[in-house]
This record gives structure tokens, sequence and C-alpha cells, in this order.
């Protein structure tokens, strides 16, 4: 009937895989059900798989017939419909023809003034098949010069646009089409061509328009009627979804030939199949009537056949309950195999009850000799100091001696249990690794040791020594006895425990110190080396650990630095028994070669524990000393910075204290000496501003977001070039970029450099100052400020010194400036999260990129506006 | 007197001014051509009527161009549409004519069904429509003010005037009046209608045919049975052939006599009933108001020796000399209008039109051609009666 391969095989393997564990299931439910049962459902299931095949063949057959009955009466209706169209529009075309050729309708198309006398009673007295037909005459251009009647809605458009119209009056001959118009229910619209008496010519045409919905108004109420035109494309009514259909291609005269319509008939499959449901439900209910009687005809044969082997199963069921057979034995009724089947199970039953009599005598007199032998191993396990066990394994039963019951404070009761009572006693801990150790010695043959805790009868717990072994198996290596020994080792697991913590806690502490420790034991050897030691001196423990005192001295010495040597463990010893006495010590500091270059101050604790001798410690200073060192350079720095402009002062206020001048030369010295003052007071401004910012770590910046071309356009135009020069050329980007800073800041770190290209340029040259937006720089999300001028340069020793404070790439004084301008441009900078690039040549000229991480643009210009008086306001006390 | 000549001097003077002023002016640029449009019956087979009145209007366009055109040195020119003798035809080529605004008026052709249906058209456009041959009464007789509609040629009422008349004066008593079923018939039968008031003697009875019927047997058997002295006849060329030939059927001696209204004059009639000779098995008078045979004047001469210049063929031989002649004298006074006027606008000129003043021309000397009462150039006693020669030819019967 149907070809598996239609399938899709993979969908059909999920199906079957899906519905497997599901077939098996219901296999082994039916496994378990009873022989009756089963009898019963292949009775049922037979009569069932009969009864179903014949109801569907009967219904199949049944329904096939009523299906071909109905198509057949549905072709001699719709031949008989189609007919009646037929003639209908057959009739109406001819008479139209008539009426086209009639000589008054012509002379119409000359007399506007008269014609409706004459004309409209002609048209309106055509009497058409068609209840809804409009009948219009029209010109050559299709404009309507009278019609039979209002009824329809006003035609959406002139009828010289209907393809029939055009088509008509380019070929002169009688035309039809299907117009389908949006406003109007589809048409048939047919024209006809009125000839001009007076010329012979085609001067316009009668047009007959029929709704298409009456073409197939009448049918009964069960079918539907449609009509489809030549490419089969539905025009008018309905298909239904799953109908029985009968098609007449109609005949019809020349004019509706290239429509090529098709009448098509039909009726809901389901309306014809409904008399059927009738016959599906008499067949359903007889159905279930049989089902029941052949269920209950299969049960009772069923119940027949099985009654001999239920008598069988029911005392077979009473032997293994009592495990002794009885009196009673089966009656034999039959003499068929049933029969035959219950005389033979008598007989074993008889066998079965001899044998048994003969077991049970044997067995008495092995268990009192047990017994016997029990009593006596009961009494030498007593004796003994340690817990024993022995547990015969196949009887579940483990015998212990007294010292078993006190050690656990237990009764007597216990001297003997199952294993369950031993297992109850162990530490839930600890269990696994007990029955671990007890089934490795039961599989491999070799005796266990383990310690492990128990649990006495009042909740306390203890260390036991557990050593036991298999004593006995079976021929096949089973075994079947198994005896061991216990001892009380709480006390020696305390002591080790508390001796464990203690070395951990030294350690941790080793270990988390930032400072090197090593201990020398009573031979003076290296017995152990903190990690902070060995970190600091890129040693491993293997090179230091066992060394003697002098070799760990000559190993240090050559580690350091001769300016700062190790002066040996001698000497160490010697301070450490001073600091001991109460003298005090100055500290010793030595300096680690590189790649360790480290200042490191060592000291050395004697110790009188027998395992100590000494501890060494070591303590890295290395940043202290540095910070010293850079203190002390900077104020001799800025002392010699301030020193020179003092001099020139204090030189020249004594000339004018001590000479007379004319007014010409004392102004010159006076001018000096203030701009020597002025030079000194900016100085310490910039010192001031510097150790403020470095102070503040940019804590009191007021930070806003704001336009950077914004910022520029306010430095250039504050700020005033050097007499004669041009202000900087700016090359500013179309479009905000806006960068999230303090803008009194980034206004002197921006001054700063702009001075600088200045001053660095004392030959002229330009001065340019231009954006890079993210999209022409190659660092993303960074906004660079870039100052560029055509001075001097630098070289590569003096640009890699051009942010040191107090340095100047000019050293003939011709140039003024404190050292410090970058500096702070720096620290401004970077305080803000950016970066200072620094590019020249000497000779060439300086590039300097100011670059700072790119602020949200979503800030408003009002915004920015206010944040910008912010800004100003708490920047007031800046100098 | 004096006054007056003095005024005409002056005036004379003026126009010689004016027209030697107006070639100096118009040489500069040359100027837009003012355009008069005729939308006739030009396809409609074996009608020359659209040809004639062409014909007409060229030979006047001619001589006023020749003349330095008007509105001192706009020359005219003719622009043709073919309506095909349909209403809605004629309508569209008005409508389309209209929105030219250099078309000054336009000329319709001979079917009265086409002009009646126009003259309301041009009315609601203000554009002239200058009637040379459609007789019905009414399309010059629009209750629409102002009137665009002038006509300078016979009227039904005229024609069945004429006919009646001859009709008594022959003696006949019992008519047999044969209509076409449309604007030009029924004018005509409300004229008979009319008139037959004032000739109690006459008795008639209407038959009506379709204009294009082929088959008139049935009214011919009819105009046996009424016994008929005379058939007044009111056909276009090719329903009045057949109806001819219809009646060549009786016997020479009961063949009745035939008043024809003008419609037969518009085309190839005489060659349709089969050649001249075959005018002779009638007795055939037909209304006309225009011949050029027997016509001895000098414009008519002078346009005679034109015409045969120009058509290498005898203006007497033209079948609608009517039309022609209408045409002709209508192209004249438009062109009078139009520099009356002093411009295109057409109510301007349509003003001019009805003032315009005496006017020698072909047909006749008009006095006053149009007033605002009368669009009619003609008169009632313009009409006459007219025969056709041995050639063909209508020539005016005399008095």
């Amino acid at each position: 009937m149907f070809n598996i391969r239609m399938f899709n095989l993979p969908l059909i393997g999920r199906i079957r895989s899906a519905l497997r564990p599901q077939f098996s299931r219901t296999l082994s439910r039916l496994d378990q059900l009873g022989l009756r049962e089963r009898i019963t459902l292949t009775l049922l299931a037979g009569a069932l798989l009969i009864g179903a095949t014949v109801a569907a063949a009967s219904f199949l057959y049944t329904r096939q017939l009523i299906l071909d009955n109905t198509q057949t009466l549905l072709e001699t209706r719709a031949s008989r419909a189609s007919h009646a169209l037929e003639i209908k529009l057959a009739g109406t075309a001819a008479q139209m023809e008539a009426l086209a050729n009639n000589t008054i309708t012509g002379n119409s198309l000359a007399d506007s003034v008269g014609r409706d006398l004459y004309l409209i009673p002609l048209i309106r007295n055509q009497h058409l098949p068609f209840s809804q037909a409009r009948l219009i005459l029209a010109d050559y251009q299709g404009r309507e010069l009278t019609s039979n009647n209002l009824r329809m809605a006003a035609l959406g458009k002139g009828l010289g646009a209907f393809p029939a119209y055009q088509s008509m009056m380019q070929t002169g001959k009688p035309t039809a089409s299907i117009d389908r118009q949006a406003t109007l229910p589809p048409l048939l619209v047919m024209a006809w061509p009125v000839t001009y008496n007076l010329t012979g010519n085609i001067e316009g045409g009668l047009v007959l328009v029929i709704p298409l919905s009456e073409l197939i108004a009448d049918t009964n109420p069960d079918e539907s009627l449609a009509l489809l035109d030549r490419r089969g494309v539905l025009q008018i009514g309905s298909l239904g979804k799953n109908p029985l259909s009968a098609n007449v291609a109609l005949d019809l005269p020349e004019l509706f030939k290239p429509l090529g319509l098709v009448q098509v008939l039909s009726e809901d499959r389901n309306v014809a199949l409904g008399k059927l449901n009738v016959l599906v439900f008499l067949y359903l209910g007889f159905g279930l009537f049989l089902v029941v009687v052949i269920n209950g005809l299969a049960r009772a044969s069923a119940r027949r056949l099985i009654a001999p082997v239920n008598a069988m199963a029911t005392l077979a069921e009473q032997i293994a309950d009592t495990g002794w057979p009885g009196p009673e034995r089966l009656k034999i009724g039959r003499r068929d195999e049933f029969g035959r089947l219950s005389a033979a199970f008598n007989t074993m039953i008889e066998r079965l009850s001899e044998s048994y009599t003969r077991l049970e005598n044997k067995l008495d007199a092995g268990t009192q000799a047990l017994r016997q032998s029990e009593n006596r191993l009961r009494h030498v396990m007593n004796a003994t100091g340690e817990a024993l066990w022995d547990w015969n394994i196949p009887a579940n039963q483990v015998t212990h001696n007294m010292r078993w019951c006190q050690m656990l404070e237990l009764g007597q009761e216990f001297l003997s249990h199952d294993i369950d009572g031993f297992i109850n006693v162990v530490h839930k801990d600890d269990l696994p690794r007990v029955n671990e150790a007890i089934q490795q010695c039961m599989k491999e043959g070799v005796p266990y040791v383990i310690e492990y805790r128990m649990v006495t009868s009042r909740g306390r717990h203890f260390w036991v020594l557990d050593r036991g072994n298999v004593v006995e198996r079976e021929k096949d290596g089973t075994p079947v006895r198994m005896v061991g020994s216990m001892t009380d080792i709480t006390a020696r697991r305390d002591a080790e425990e508390a001796a464990q913590e203690r070395t951990e806690q030294l350690d941790t502490i080793f270990t988390l110190s930032p400072d090197g420790f090593v201990s020398f034991d009573a031979e003076r050897r290296v017995r152990y080396a903190s990690p902070a030691f060995l970190n600091m001196t890129g040693l491993a423990s293997e090179d230091v650990v066992r060394l003697t005192e002098d070799r760990f001295d000559s190993l240090i010495s050559l580690l350091c630095e001769r300016s700062m040597p190790f002066p040996g463990m001698a000497m160490l010893r010697s301070k450490a028994c001073d600091q001991t006495a109460g003298k005090a010590v100055k500290r010793t500091l030595i300096e680690l070669k590189p790649p360790n270059s480290r200042v490191i101050e060592v000291g050395l604790s004697l110790s009188r524990a027998a395992s100590v001798n000494a501890v060494m410690y070591f303590r890295d200073v290395t940043q202290e000393t540095e910070v010293d060192r850079m203190k002390s350079e900077f104020l001799s720095t800025a002392a010699h910075e301030l020193r020179t402009p003092m001099s020139s002062v204090y030189g020249f206020a004594e000339l004018l204290l001590t000479e007379q001048f004319d007014d010409a030369t004392r102004t010159e010295i006076t001018q000096t000496i203030y701009n020597q003052a002025g030079l000194m007071a900016s100085i310490i401004n910039e010192l001031l501003d510097l150790a403020r910012i470095e102070a503040r770590r940019g804590k009191d910046f007021v930070r806003t977001t704001f336009d950077v071309r914004e910022l520029i356009n306010t430095v250039v135009s504050s700020y005033k070039p050097p007499h004669g020069r041009p202000g900087p050329e700016t090359d500013l980007p179309a479009t905000p970029l806006y960068i999230h800073a303090d803008h009194q800041k980034m206004r002197q770190a921006i001054s700063n450099i702009l001075s600088n290209a200045y001053k660095y340029s004392p030959d002229g040259g330009r001065v340019r100052m231009r954006v890079l937006s993210p999209e022409t720089a190659s660092q993303a999300k960074e906004i660079g400020i870039e100052i560029r001028d055509e001075g001097i340069g630098m070289t590569p020793p003096q640009l890699a010194r051009v942010f040191e404070r107090f340095y100047r790439a000019d050293d003939s004084g011709n140039i003024p400036g404190t050292g410090l301008g970058m500096s702070i441009v720096k620290e401004i900078i970077e305080l803000h999260g950016g970066h200072i690039d620094v590019q020249s040549t000497f000779g060439n000229g300086t590039r300097v990129t100011l670059w700072l991480p790119q602020g949200k643009e979503a800030v408003g210009k009002e915004e920015l506006g206010k944040n910008m008086v912010d800004s100003t306001e708490s920047a007031a006390p800046s100098p | 007197m004096n006054t007056r000549f003095a005024i005409r001097l002056c005036s004379a003077l003026a126009a010689c001014a004016g027209l030697l002023a107006a070639p100096a002016q118009a040489a500069p640029a040359k100027a837009e051509p003012v355009v008069i449009a005729i939308s006739a019956e030009f396809s409609v087979g074996g009608s020359t009527a659209a040809q004639d009145i062409e014909a007409g209007v060229n030979m006047a366009v001619e001589e006023i161009n020749a003349a330095g055109g008007v509105l001192g040195g706009r020359p005219l020119v003719v622009e043709t549409r073919d309506d095909r003798g349909v209403p809605m035809r004629a309508i569209d080529n008005l409508q389309e004519l209209a929105g030219n605004p250099n078309v000054v008026a336009l000329f319709c052709g001979r079917f009265s069904p086409v002009a009646i249906e126009l003259a309301p058209i041009a009315n609601a456009q203000g554009l002239l429509l200058l009637d040379p041959w459609a007789a019905a009464d009414g399309i010059t007789q629009s209750k629409q003010r102002p009137n665009y509609v002038f006509r300078l040629s016979l009227t039904d009422a005229w024609a069945m005037q004429k006919m009646l008349e001859t009709a008594r004066k022959r003696g006949y008593k019992r008519l047999a009046v044969y209509l076409p079923n449309t604007a030009w018939g029924r004018s005509s039968e409300t004229a008979l209608k009319t008139l037959s008031q004032r000739s109690p003697g006459v008795q008639w009875q209407t038959y009506w045919y379709q204009w294009g019927d082929t088959d008139f047997s049935r009214i011919l058997s009819d105009l046996r049975l009424w016994k008929a002295d005379a058939v007044l006849m009111v056909a276009n060329e090719r329903e009045g052939a057949l109806i001819l030939k219809g009646i060549a059927a009786f016997p020479k001696q009961s063949r009745p006599p035939i008043l024809s209204h003008w419609g037969i004059a518009g085309g190839n009639f005489v060659a349709l009933l089969g050649g001249p000779e075959a005018l002779a098995e009638f007795d055939l008078s037909v209304v006309q108001t225009f011949a050029f045979k027997g016509l001895k004047t000098a414009r008519a001469t002078a346009l005679a020796r034109a015409y045969r210049a120009r058509h290498k063929a005898e203006i007497s031989d033209l079948a609608g000399q009517a039309g022609f002649a209408h045409a002709y004298d209508l192209t004249h006074l438009l062109a009078k209008a139009i520099n009356r006027a002093g411009s295109t606008r057409r109510a301007a000129i349509r003003d001019a039109l009805e003032q315009t003043g005496r006017h020698d021309g072909l047909v006749r000397r008009y006095h006053r051609p149009f007033s605002p009462s009368d669009h009619e150039a003609l008169e009632p006693a313009d009409a006459f009666i007219a025969r056709f020669d041995n050639q063909g030819r209508l020539y005016r019967t005399p008095r």
C-alpha cells in the first residue's frame, strides 16, 4: 500500500529506537501474565484482527461505492447546468448581435438629441435572461451614450478601458472578456461593434456587462458552481476544500472562445460521505459487542484448560513455603498429558521426603562437635592482652575476647555478633579505609595493618592498630575465616598530632614573612632557608641547605657588590653577642649584585635550643635607601638651581648698596634683580605645583567633559607669543572630540609645551597645533594634542632626559626657564590616565603629543557650558 | 454727405497707412499665423462637401493672405480634422482645437446631426462655430448667451418653405415627405408643420427612414398606396440616389416629380444614380442657394479663373458649389471681424462678427450679415430651385 522509502529513514530509526523500550516493556509485561490470560489474549487478538480486517474492507468498499455514485450524479447535473448556461449565453449573444446590426442602433450614433425617444425603449425591451445585465451603447471611445438601466453601480472607468471594448474596436468583431476591478464584483464584459450607417465604419459599440455571479446563480444547496478560464484560474464561485467535481468545457459562440470557460460543479466530499457515518457507528457498536462476547468465551475455555496446572503449582508453592513435603498429593482425573504430569509430580514428592529425613540426622551430630570447639577457643582469646577477633565469613559471625568488650565499653553479650556489630563501632570517616584494607586482604591474601578510630558505647573516640589476615579459604579461594587483633594507640596518636600542628604553624610564618631567614643547626650547618631568602638571593633551597657556616659565608660574599660587602659570619656572631649583652649595634647593610640588585639588612640571632644554633635574617631595604638617595639629590639640585639667581640678586643688591650709579645703570641693575627674583619665584611656584600635584595624586582635579577644540582655542587665544612671532597655527577637526579632564590643568600643560615650542625655536619657524582624533590616530580611543615646532630640536641623550626635573636642553642660559615645565606636564597628563610622546630631531624641531583617553560624546553643549563654569569656580584657589 | 465722405476718406487713408505700415512692422519677426480650423466629414465615401468647403476657405484665405493677412500682417492658415460624420468625433475635434489659442474659428461640415451637437459645445468653450452648410434650424438658435454659432447657409425652414411654395405653384396636392430619423429630419418636419398651416391646399404624409438604410421598398410602396402627386425628399446623396433608383422602378408615367432638399448636392449623387443620363428619367428639383452656372459677376468670374488655374478644373463642375461659396464668403467675413476685433480674442471676434457691415460676397451682397439677434447671413429669399443640366451640373431655373 505504501512505500517505506517515501519516508525519512533517520526519522524511522529514531521512532523505532524510541519505541523499542516501550515494546520490550510491553513484552516483559506479557511474559509476567499467567497462561490463562495469555490464552485469553491470543484468542481475543485473533478475533479482533479478523473482525477489523472485514470491517475495514467493507467500509472502504462502501465508501468507494458512494463516491462513484455521487460523481456520476454530479456529472449529469453539471452537464445539465452547462447546457442551460450555454443556451442562455448563446441566446443573449444572438440577441445582442441583432441589436447591434439594427440600423436604428447605427442611426442613433448620429442622433444624440432624438435617439432617446426610440433607442431607450429598444434597449430596455431587450428581455435578457440575466436580471442584472447592463446593456450600454457607447461611442467610438467607449463613452456611454445610453443604457438599459442603472441598477448596477457605476462602472469605475469608461467602457473604453475594458479590454473587450478595445479589442472589439480594433478587430471589428464581437469580443468578450472577464474584468476584475477592485470596487466591483467580477464582470463578464461583451462588446458588439455598431456600424455607422453613413460611412460603414465602426463608430461605436453595444456593451453587455453581466456580473459573473449571475452565471452560477442556480445551484443546489449542497453543490457549488464555479467558472474557470482557459488557464484553469478560478473566475467565480468556489471549489470547496475537498470536493468531488465535474468539469464541463462550455460550448459557446465564437466571441466567448478566447475565454475558454469551463464550468465546474462540485460537492463537498464530506457531505457525500455523511451517510457513511451512520454505517461506521453501526460497525463500532457491533464490534464492541463482539469483543465482549469473545472475551467471555476465551476466558471460560482458558480456565478449563489450565485447571490441572494450577493445582500442581499450588502444591509446589506449599512445599516451598513449609520446606517440608506434607501428606497432600495431586488428584489424577485425566488420562491426557496433564494426568501423566500429575502422577510424576506425586512420585517426586515421595522421593524428596525420604532424602530430607536422612540429611537432618547427619546435621545434628556435626553441630554438637562444633559447639565444644568454640568454647575452647573463647577461653584462649580472653586470656590475651589485645583485643582479638575471629570472623566466620559464611556464617556472618564475629567472635571476640573480653578485652574487645572492655576497650569498647561493651557488655559480655557483645563477645559474639554479626559483621554489622563491627561496622557500627568503627568511626564513620575511617570506615571506607577499613573496608578497603579488608577487601584487599581477602583478595590478595596479604595480612593487613591499619590504624583507625573506633567509637565506644559511650561515644568516646579512640585509635586502634588493627592487624588481620585470611586464615581459611574455600577450594576456589573464597575466604571463609579471618582473624586479627587490635591495640589501643590513642596516646601515641595524640602526641604525633601536636608535633605536626606546631611544625605547620612555623612553616607558615616563615613562608609568608617578607624577611628571609636561614637557620643553622648545632653543627653550624644550614638547616633551613625560607622562601623569602631564596627569592631575594635567587638561590635554590638545595644550594643552601646542609652547607657549613663557612661555605655559606663565602657563597653570600660572592653575591654581594664590593661597595657593600658581606661582613662575614664571624662579625655577625660578634654583633649578635653584643646585642645580647645590650650594646647598641649599627645595622649591617649589604648590596646584592645584579640581577638581584637589592640593598639588604642582615643580622644574626643566637639560640640555645638543641636543634637550632642560630637564625640569620635578611630584610629588603632597597626602597628606603632609594628614596633617601632621591631626596638628597633633588634637594641638592633644587638648592643649586635657586643659588644661581640668588647669587645674582645678592651680588647686584650689594652693588646697589655700596656703589653710586647713574639712573640708567641703576635701572638696569634693578631690572636684573627683578628678573632673577622672578625666576626664583617661578622655580618655587613650579616646585610647589609639582609638590601639590604629587601629593594630591589628582584628587583635587576638577574633571569635566569638554571639547578638545574649545580647549585649544582657549589656550591659543590667551597665549601671548614672544614679540614679533605669530601665534600657533591650529588644525582642528570638524566634529567635537570630548575628553574628561581638568580644564585648568590641561590649559597649564598645553601652555607649558607651547611656551617651550617658542623658546626652543629662537630663529623663528612655525608652531603648529593639531588634534589627532581616534580615526587618524593609531591609538584607539585616545585623543592626541600635537604641538610641533621647527626649532633647535634635541639630541637622543637630551630627549632621554627631557622629563627630568631641572633638566634643561639649553645649557647656554640664553633660553629662560626652570626645567620643571615638562615634569609638571608629565605629572598632569599621567594623572589623567594619558601619556606623552616626544619626538625630536636635533636641528629640525620637536613634536610633542599629549595622549588622553577619549571622553563620552553624549555630553551636550549646555551641560558642557555649565561644567565649564563649575570648573572655573572650583579651580579658583589655584594660582 | 460731405462729412461722411470725409470720414470715409480718413478711414481709407488710415487703412492704407495701416496696410503700408503692417508689412514694415511684420518684417523683422515672422508673424504668428492665425488658424482657421475645419472639422468635417472628409473621409465619408461619396461625399465631397468637406473638400468643397475646404476649397472655399482656402481660396478666401489665399486672397486674404495675398492682401497682407490679418491683424496687420499675420497670415491665416487652415487646419483640418476629419470627423467621419460622427458627432462624438466632431466634439472631440472641437475640444482639441479649442485648446489652441491661435485657432479663432471652426468651420463645421454639411451634416446637421453633427453641427447641432457641436453648437452647445462651441458655446460652452467660447469658440466660434461657422456653419457653411448644415441646415437644421436649431444650430444657430441656441439659448446660450453669448452665442458663438454663425451660419451662412440655407436653413431647413427656408428650404421647406421654398419646396412647399414650388409644390403649390406646380399644383401638387398630396406630398409624400421622406425624412431621416435624425436632427435634420426632425428640424425639417418642424418647419413643414409650421409652414403647412400657410399652405392649406397641400396635404402631406411623412415617411421616416434610418440614416444609412439601404432598403426603401416599404416607404416607396406606401408612396403608391397614398397616391402622392410628388415626393418631398430630405436626404443625402446616398439615400437620395437609392430612393430615386426605387422610383425609377415605377412606370415612367407614374413616377412622381421630386422636390429635394439640397442634401443630395453634397457629393457624388449623379454618379451614384448612374451618370447624368440617368437624370433624364426624373423630374427632379433641388433647393439651392448658389450655382456658378450662369453667374456673371466680376468676383465669380475672377474666382472661376483662379480656381481653374489652381485646380485644373471648372468651378461649375463642383458638386457642392453652395458649400464652396458659403465657406468662401464666411472666411472673408471672419477676416473682417478679426481685423475689426484687433486681436485673436475669440469673444472680441464674435462681437465683431455681429457688428460687421456691408460686404460684397460671392453669394450676394450682405448689408449687415449678422446681428446680435440674427446669426443667419442669408435670408429666405436666397433659396431658389435648381435643376441638373445634362452634364450633372446644377443651374438656377428661371423664375
